[in-house]
């Protein structure tokens, strides 16, 4: 907090905080976007190749937080 | 620090509270401004500086939405609605986070070693917290016309 060091907010901080706030927002994103293809009854391969993404990634990032999410994953050959 | 064992009980129950605070905002890891939710929903004295200044539980999470909303403001993006973010919250329990292990760091008093260490309190954590230059919380703080350095020193003057 010396007076010659940059401030917590404007220009350069500004740029760095819409990084940290996209990364969050970017995470809740795909949150909530797997969980909704998977209810409206994607397939597991179906959401990985929208997303650019190996099956396997897929099932192994979200598969713990969805498995007691009242949702029928034993058809999506997951 | 990797883990809690050389925190004095109540400060292992602070940390332990902020990685709650994390887990509820659905974060993959616990920052400084968990710390910061947990101490003012603490019994502790540092939770009544904080209140003073606006800085209860529901005062804090407002200015965190709000620093998070500025900031994406700033790339032209809008807020999004709840409803497009919800989302069932994840089973791991959030890790700690760099800003969260800073700030335990930086309420330690200076060479303070062995029984000095254990005496670390609530007001010693929450001032580490707002020591922060850069981050979530200066920023939130600095967006809710919060004096940072006035309240690390009734901070201090807590724990003398």
């Amino acid at each position: 907090m010396t007076s010659n060091a940059p401030s917590p907010v404007g220009g350069a901080a500004d740029r760095l905080a819409a990084v940290v706030a996209l990364r969050e927002l970017l995470e809740r994103l795909e949150d909530a976007a797997v969980e909704g293809a998977l209810r409206d009854g994607w397939t597991w391969p179906q959401i990985a190749e929208a997303l650019g993404l190996t099956r396997q990634a897929v099932h192994k990032k979200h598969i713990k937080r969805l498995e007691h999410a009242g949702i029928d994953l034993r058809r999506r050959r997951g | 620090m990797a883990d809690t064992t050389d925190l004095p009980d109540d400060l292992r129950q602070i940390v332990i509270a902020a990685i709650d605070q994390a887990a509820a905002r659905n974060s993959s890891s616990a920052e400084a401004e968990d710390l910061l939710l947990a101490i003012a929903a603490s019994r502790s004295p540092a939770a009544g500086v904080l209140a003073s200044a606006g800085l209860g539980h529901a005062g804090i999470l407002g200015l965190l939405r709000a620093e998070r909303e500025r900031s994406l403001a700033a790339l032209g993006i809008p807020p999004i609605g709840p409803e497009q973010l919800r989302a069932t919250p994840r089973a791991a329990r959030p890790t700690w986070g760099a800003s969260l292990r800073a700030a335990l760091l930086r309420a330690r008093q200076p060479g303070a070693r062995g029984r000095a260490r254990r005496r670390l309190t609530t007001a010693n954590v929450a001032a580490g917290v707002l020591l922060a230059s850069y981050g979530t919380v200066p920023r939130a703080l600095a967006y809710g016309g919060i004096d940072r350095g006035a309240l690390i020193g009734q901070l201090r003057e807590v724990t003398r």
